[in-house]
This record gives C-alpha cells, structure tokens and sequence, in this order.
C-alpha cells in the first residue's frame, strides 16, 4: 500500500512540475497530492517508509538550496542533521542534569542553534570555491561526529556535561498516543507522521519563496556566474552565506525529527552521520532535477519507493543487508547516466528515450 | 565665453595595478564627465580590460585613486560599485545561461541602482522596459543560452542598462559583429548616450570609435600615450607608432 | 612519554600520510580530479595485505609488489571505463562519482568483511629498534624506507622516462600535448594506476601499523587533501614535507589536546585553505 501511495506521489507531483500542463490541471494535483498525503495513514499500517521518505525530503530540500540553485555543492549537511538531532535530544531528555523541554520547544531551539553554528562554518568555508568548497564540507562532516564526542566539552567533567549523552544512550519520550474525538490516534503511525509531513511542506514550501524571491534569482546568477552576479551588484557573501544557513536548518529540521522517532540516541548512533545519509540528499536531488521545486520531491519518492519495491520483492532481510551497497551502486548509476535529473523529461527540454541515458553517460568524454 | 565646469563622474588618478613584476596599467590618469563618450584603445594587451576591472572593483589598484562622484572607490567590493550606478559589459559575453531572457536582465534591476525598493516583480516588469530598448522583448521567455551572439550582446548591454548606471563600460561590443549588426550596435549606442548615461567604449573598430566618441584616451602597454579628440589621436605620433611600429611613424611624420 | 619520543611518532606516521598524499595529488595535479576513491583504494590493499598475512603467511613487506600490483590494475580498469566518462564534467559530477565508488567500496567490505578490527601482525610486529630512550618500531622503519624509495622512484619515472615527462606535459597543457601526439586517455589511466599503486603501498603499511576496519579509512580522503594543500598541488617535496607536518599534527594533537584528531586536522585544513590557497610550495607545474 506504501508502494501505492509513493507511486501516486510521483505521478501527480510529476504533473504539478510540468510547466506545459495547465493551471488548473496542476492545481488540481496539487490539491489530490495534498489529500494523498494527509489520507495515508488512514489507508496503510505502517506509515515507517512515508516518514522516512518525507523527512528525507526536507533534508534534501536544504541540500537544494545550497548545491542545487547556488551552485556549491555542499558535502558536509549531513553534520547538520546529526547535529540537529543530538542537540534537540539533548534538550528532550529527562536524564539528570538535562531539561526535559516538550518536543516542540526542543526542536526549533536545535534547529537554531544549529542554524548559529552553520553561520559560523559558512563564513569560513564559503571563501573556498568548487572543489576546495567541496571537500572542505566533507571534513566539517567527518569532524562533526568526533565534535561530539569530544571529552573536553561534552565529557562528564566538562563545560556542558553528558549534553550529548556523555558516552551513554540519550533517553529523551517519544510522542504520545493522542485522543481525538473519541478515537487514538497511535503515535507511530499518525503523529510522527504528520511531523514528518510537516517538515516536508516547510522544505517545499521554503522552495517555493525562495524561487520568487530576490535572494532565489541572486542565488541562479552566482551559480551561472558568479563574477557577473557581483558587478551587478549582488552581494554574493551575504547571498551565499544566507543559502548555506537554509540549507543547515532545513537539513537540522528533518535530522531532528528523525532523531525524535527514534528511541534513543547513543553517541554511536553516528549512523545519522553516515556516508549514506550525506550521499542520499545529493542523490535524491540528482534524480529529480537539481535547482527544481518539486525536484526534491519526485527524487525522494523514487529512492523510497524502490527502496519498498525491493523490500516487498525479496524479504526484508536481504534488503537490509545489502542496502547500502545498493544504495552506493545507484549513486554511481545515476552520476552517470542521469546527471540532469528527471526534470529534463518533465520541462520538456528531451523527449523520454532510452538514448537520453545513453547521451549522459558519454556526454563528457575525454 | 566658457562652459560651466562640471565635476567629472569618473576620475582616475595614477591609476596601476601591478601582477608581480609585470604592470598591467601604470600610472593611468584621466576623467569622465557626465554625460560623455570616452573612448578608450590600444593594441591588445595595452591594459583595457584591467582598467575596467580596477573601475568596477572587481580587482584592486595597486596604487593609485578611483574616485566616482567624489567618492573614492578603491577597495570598496564590485557589489556595492555597481549599486552606486558603474555597470559594465563583458568581452566574452556569458548570460546567466539557465534563467530566461527577461530574467537575466531582471537580475541587473532587481540589484543595480534602482533595485533596494524593487520587489522581484516589479523588476521583472522593468527589464520589459529595457528589453523594448534593446529590441529583445520578442525572447523574453526564452532561455538566454538560446540567443544568438547578436542576441546575446543585446542582452548583455540590456542586463547593465537594466542597472539603472550612471557610467557604463562597453568593453569590446563590437567583436564577432559585421556590417548591419555594427551599425544596429552604433545606435543603441546612440539611444544609451540620450539617456544621459556616460560611456567609456574600449574598441579597435576606430571607424565606430570616430564616429561615436567626445574624446579617446589611448593607452599602450599600461601606460597612457595620448588624450584628445578623435581627430587629433589619429594623427598622433605616439598613436601610430603604437599601433603600426617606429617605422611608419617616423615615415609618417616625415610625410607632413 | 617524552616530546622527542612523541616527535619521532608523529614523523613515523608522517610519512605514510605524505605516500597517501603524493598519489593523491598525482591525480588531482595531472587529471583534475579529486579522487574521493583513494582512501578506498587503501582500504583495498590493507585488506589485501591481512588476508595474504592472516592466510598464507606471507610477510606485509614481502606483499608490498602484490598489493601495489593489484591496485594498479584496479585502478587502470577504474579510470579507462569509468572516470574516464566524466572527466569534463563539473566538479559535483566527479566528486559524487568518485565518492559514491569510495562508498561502494567501503560498504561491500563491511558486508564481507564485517567491522572487525584486523592488523597484520608478523613476527616483529611489536619490537622496537632502542636508541637511547627512543622507541622505533620496526614496521614504522620499514615504512620509511618503502615511502622514499617509492617517492624515489616517482620521481625518477616523472623527470627521467619519456612516459613521465608525457604524463607532466598532460599536466600541464592537455591541448598542446595531444596536438604533440600524447595519447591522452592512455595518459590519464597510466596516472591513476600509479596512484592506485601508492595507495596500495600505504594501505600495506597501515595494515601493520595500526589496527583498522572499514569505516577507519574515511578520514584519509581529507588527510591526503591536507597534505597536498599544504605541501602545495605538483610538488613532490611538498608532499613529504605536508605529510610529515601532518604526522606531527595529528601526534601532538592527540597527546596534549584533543583525542578528535580529525577536528583538528580539519581545522588547519580550512585556515590554510584561506590564508595560502597554493599551500607552501605553490604549483608550477609537476615537479
């Protein structure tokens, strides 16, 4: 059913993007979208792969901003995730010497304070260009997990004692069942959802301002040319700077919400700093179209339900196992054979051919 | 009886930019007043191009004065320079190659001079305006890698008008154009220059640098050699020698 | 321990670091390419190298042609059938390429290999030459010898062959050396397998220096990139000499800071990055 819901997400965001269609018929989808959406949980058990399809969604979103629409391909957003995540656990958790703050206090205060500590980054890396600005966001995410577990400031003698666990698992209280009208609504199943729902709609929804904004068409030109963009008067350091922010807070928002559903945070749950997760914002944008609005959303919903697809095909064990070889092998598949993303079947710029595969992968040849 | 003398716009003063031991321009000195058409030539290599470059800010002078309405621009960054109303084009022209025609010129309305009280619609609807100007407005939805070379000079000089500049710098804009296309390029000039937008036109087309140009300022290797009128550089020992070599400048002289 | 102790530490270390380096900038120096793989490549040949020890006993330093010479291959057949289809393309492209192999790599093994923690440990695993007070550990001492023959030896091929000099020539004007009748795409795939090759002798080393497993190999991507920007991209001294530098970084760090090396090491990364961008010896072509 999950399977069902991922496909049909597809197909009308699919024909939401296309700016050949009319106004109302996208309107529409948008609309059937949106219900789709809201529904779901209504209509399956386990709402486990939506969640993790939207929250990935909004991290990809974040990674948008910064990769797709300026052009600086940021490897490091997956330190902003996980940093999310450990510091609104932090604040979440009832363990001794921590302060217990309601989800909803705990979470945005992570998220801005991330956003802070992505200012600070930005700044310094952001004076580095193409591959130097790369590789630099790689060590920010390779430094981040050490950061964290760093004696000196988050050790148990230290300035912010034990904050991140100090060695042992984080409790923090998941969400609650909740009582509406007379009927529970599980937790698992409907209220992380709709979180997950909700981060997902802020990072499309972010999209949508930013490409009618000023700060979205100064973004373009930096990325088209950087130099011209600044003789016309752009200020590019502030431009920059402002998208990189955006794009730690969105990728904080949804590293936060995924680190609420889980049920612990262990100073090893360094999984949400893995080379997977970096690789899977850059990745899901790819597939959909870089510098897109609905890119993002269409990228997402492909890798998860293929992820699905493969799980219902072959048990879940196997699956599991290998996913993350798999995963690898897709991201090489798709750098090579579909660079520009789906959109450009969708904008209308190629006709739908199994050629055009072939063309990307030999389009930049020595 | 004289003119009343106005401050200039641009004024340079010993203006050089040094690249290790090699000065690209050197000691280069002269001003723009409001409302002129300064040409600038010289052989290639003269420095052209690095001069623009030091005026709008994109690099810095090694030593030397830039000063636009009384305010002194060195070290001031190429943003904040093309807000005060310097807009220059480019030699190699590249749009923004992903946004539409009208976009691209929507960019220089919504950051140039005009641009801190414009929404982004209301800039959108202003690079119409200009797009008129430059006889674009029929590409306006279309991608800017689509235009021609033509097309793509139009729209360059239109996303530096659509900056609402008080001094704008043409470098080369004749390049790669022939016969019609230079003289359609010589009158938007014209239509420029009635907008009361002072030019600096760097050429080597001296036909337009003639035809066009209040006075030319001719540099070589870095330095300046010779200010004046159209007329008098032309015949200008120094000029010639430049452009032609020693030989026929001394045969030159020898012939008046 | 004493500073002079943890000085030759830091030295000893150094110098598989500044190996890692020199492949790695061999291939960002003549093909443009940030090869996110190379710390995957040394991961190979580690693995390469315990198995060869854990099984048929044969000595790490004895297997050092057999890693090498297997990373070669890999990396010939690497770059001719696959960077070679990207290798005008942005720098997004090539990264995410080279990272995603990099990821490929490091998953497979974990898979097959599970994260145990593995060392070859031959026989003079843990002695140590004495002099005075010092302690040299006799594998650190025969990486020494390894990496400056090795770097010996690169820059022999490099200066002396004609095949070197063609590979500086790609370098330096890939245009005009194809017009000069240098098989560029022959070129390119001979570099990358040199690196490959480098990489393969440091992962042989680290696997009797220190215990490793999988994911222990990703900081090397930002190491060798450290050490090339601060030995300087082209530079073969500047290589060692970053390596070294690092060595000692990564040593002095440890001991009186940090344990999180890796921030540290980042850390310089981005001020040297911004304060000197052409690292110490700057480039002027491959030498």
């Amino acid at each position: 059913m999950n399977l069902a819901i991922l496909l049909s997400g597809i197909v009308l965001a699919s024909v939401a993007a296309r700016p050949g269609s009319s106004t109302r018929l996208r309107r529409g989808a948008i609309v059937v979208l949106l219900l789709l959406m809201v529904a779901a949980p209504l209509v399956t058990n386990t709402t486990s792969i939506l969640f993790d399809a939207l929250t990935a969604m909004c991290i990809a979103y974040g990674w948008n901003v910064i990769g797709g629409y300026t052009g600086y391909a940021s490897f490091g957003n997956v330190a902003y995730l996980g940093l999310g995540a450990f510091i609104a656990a932090g604040f979440m958790s009832r363990q001794p010497g921590h302060l217990a703050l309601p989800w909803f206090v705990g979470i945005p205060l992570a998220v801005g304070i991330v956003s802070l500590v992505a200012l600070a980054i930005g700044l310094a890396v952001l004076r580095l260009r193409g591959h130097y600005f790369s590789i630099a966001t790689l060590g920010v995410a390779i430094a981040m997990p050490e950061f964290i577990n760093w004696d000196f400031a988050f050790g148990p003698h230290s300035v912010v004692p034990k904050f991140f666990g100090g060695g042992r698992p984080l409790n923090f209280p998941l969400l609650p069942d909740a009582q509406v009208a007379g009927l529970t609504l599980d937790a698992d199943r409907y209220l992380f959802y709709y979180l997950g729902l909700l981060t997902a709609l802020i990072g499309i929804g972010v999209t949508v301002m930013l490409g009618r904004s000023k700060l979205g068409y100064a973004l373009v030109a930096i990325r088209e040319n950087e130099e011209a963009a600044e003789t016309m008067g752009v200020n590019t350091t502030v431009a920059k700077s402002l998208a990189y922010v955006l794009s730690a807070t969105l990728a904080a928002l949804g590293g936060s919400v995924m680190g609420f559903k889980l049920t612990n945070m262990t100073t090893e749950a360094e999984a949400l700093f893995s080379i997977t997760n970096n690789l899977q914002m850059i990745i899901i944008v790819l597939i959909g179209g870089t510098g897109t609005v609905w890119g993002p959303w269409i990228g997402a919903f492909i890798l998860f339900a293929m992820q699905e697809a493969l799980r219902s095909l072959s048990g879940s064990d196997f699956v599991l196992q290998w996913q993350a070889v798999m995963f690898s092998l897709l991201v090489i598949v798709v750098v090579l054979f579909l660079p520009r993303g789906l959109m450009q079947f969708l904008r209308g710029r190629e006709r739908f051919s199994w050629r055009v595969f072939l063309r990307n992968l030999v389009a930049n040849r020595v | 009886m004289s003119a009343p003398i106005t401050p200039p716009l641009l004024s340079i003063r010993d203006a050089t930019r040094r690249f290790g031991g090699l000065f690209a321009v050197r000691d280069v000195s002269f001003d723009l007043a409001p409302g002129e058409i300064l040409g600038l030539i010289g052989p290639n290599g003269a420095g052209k191009t690095t001069l623009v470059n030091l005026v709008t800010g994109t690099m810095r002078p090694t030593s030397g004065t830039i000063a636009f309405a009384g305010t002194v621009l060195n070290g001031m960054r190429p943003h904040r320079i093309g807000r005060m109303g310097i807009a220059r084009t480019y030699q190699v022209v590249r749009p923004f190659a992903n946004m539409s025609v009208r976009e691209n010129v929507g960019v220089g309305a919504m950051y140039g001079a005009g641009g801190s009280t414009r929404s982004a619609r209301e800039a959108l609807r202003r690079a119409d305006e200009v797009l008129e100007l430059v006889h674009l407005a029929s590409r306006r939805d279309d991608p800017a890698e689509s235009l021609t070379i033509v097309g793509r000079k139009r729209l360059e000089l239109a996303r530096a008008l659509a900056m609402e500049p008080r001094v704008l710098l043409l470098d080369e804009v004749m390049a790669g154009l022939r016969g019609t296309e230079m003289d359609e390029a010589i009158e938007l000039i014209g239509t420029i220059h009635r907008l009361g937008i002072a030019l600096v036109v760097i050429e080597h087309v001296m036909k337009v640098i003639v035809g066009v140009c209040d006075r030319v300022v001719v540099l070589d290797y870095g330095r300046k050699i010779a200010e004046g009128t159209p007329a008098e550089i032309t015949v200008h020992p120094a000029v010639i020698e430049a452009y032609l070599g020693k030989r026929y400048a001394a045969a030159h002289a020898r012939a008046d | 321990m004493d500073f002079v102790q943890h000085a030759l530490n830091g030295l000893l270390q150094g110098v598989i670091f500044a190996l890692i380096g020199l492949g790695f900038s061999m291939v960002w120096g003549i093909l443009n390419i940030i090869n996110l793989a190379h710390a995957a490549f040394i991961m190979l040949a580690a693995y390469l190298t315990y198995f060869l020890w854990a099984g048929p006993g044969i000595d790490p330093f004895l297997a050092l042609p057999i890693s090498m010479g297997a990373l070669f291959v890999l990396g010939y057949l690497i770059q001719s059938r696959v960077i070679n289809l990207v290798m005008r393309a942005t720098v997004l492209t090539t990264f995410l390429l080279t990272f995603g192999m990099e990821a490929l790599f490091v998953n497979l093994a974990l898979r097959l290999w599970t994260a145990d923690n593995r060392q070859s440990k031959p026989f003079y695993a843990n002695v140590s030459l004495s002099v005075g007070d010092l302690r040299l550990p006799y594998t650190q001492l025969g990486a020494v010898v390894v990496v400056l023959t090795l770097t010996l030896l690169v820059y022999l091929f490099l200066d002396r062959t004609r095949t070197g000099s063609s590979i500086r020539a790609v370098g330096q004007n890939r245009v005009a050396a194809a017009l000069m009748g240098i098989d560029i795409g022959r070129t390119y795939a001979l570099t990358f397998a040199i690196s490959a090759a480098l990489a393969g002798a440091a992962g042989a080393l680290l696997s009797t220096t220190s215990g490793f497993s999988p994911p222990t190999f990703g900081v090397f991507n930002i190491l060798a990139f450290s050490v090339v920007v601060l030995g300087g991209l082209g530079s073969i001294p500047g290589a060692l000499i970053g390596g070294l530098a690092f060595g000692l970084v990564n040593e002095f760090a440890g001991t009186y800071a940090l344990e999180e090396r890796e921030v540290v090491v980042f850390a310089i990364l981005v001020l040297v990055l911004i304060v000197r961008p052409t690292g110490l010896f700057g480039r002027q072509g491959y030498r």
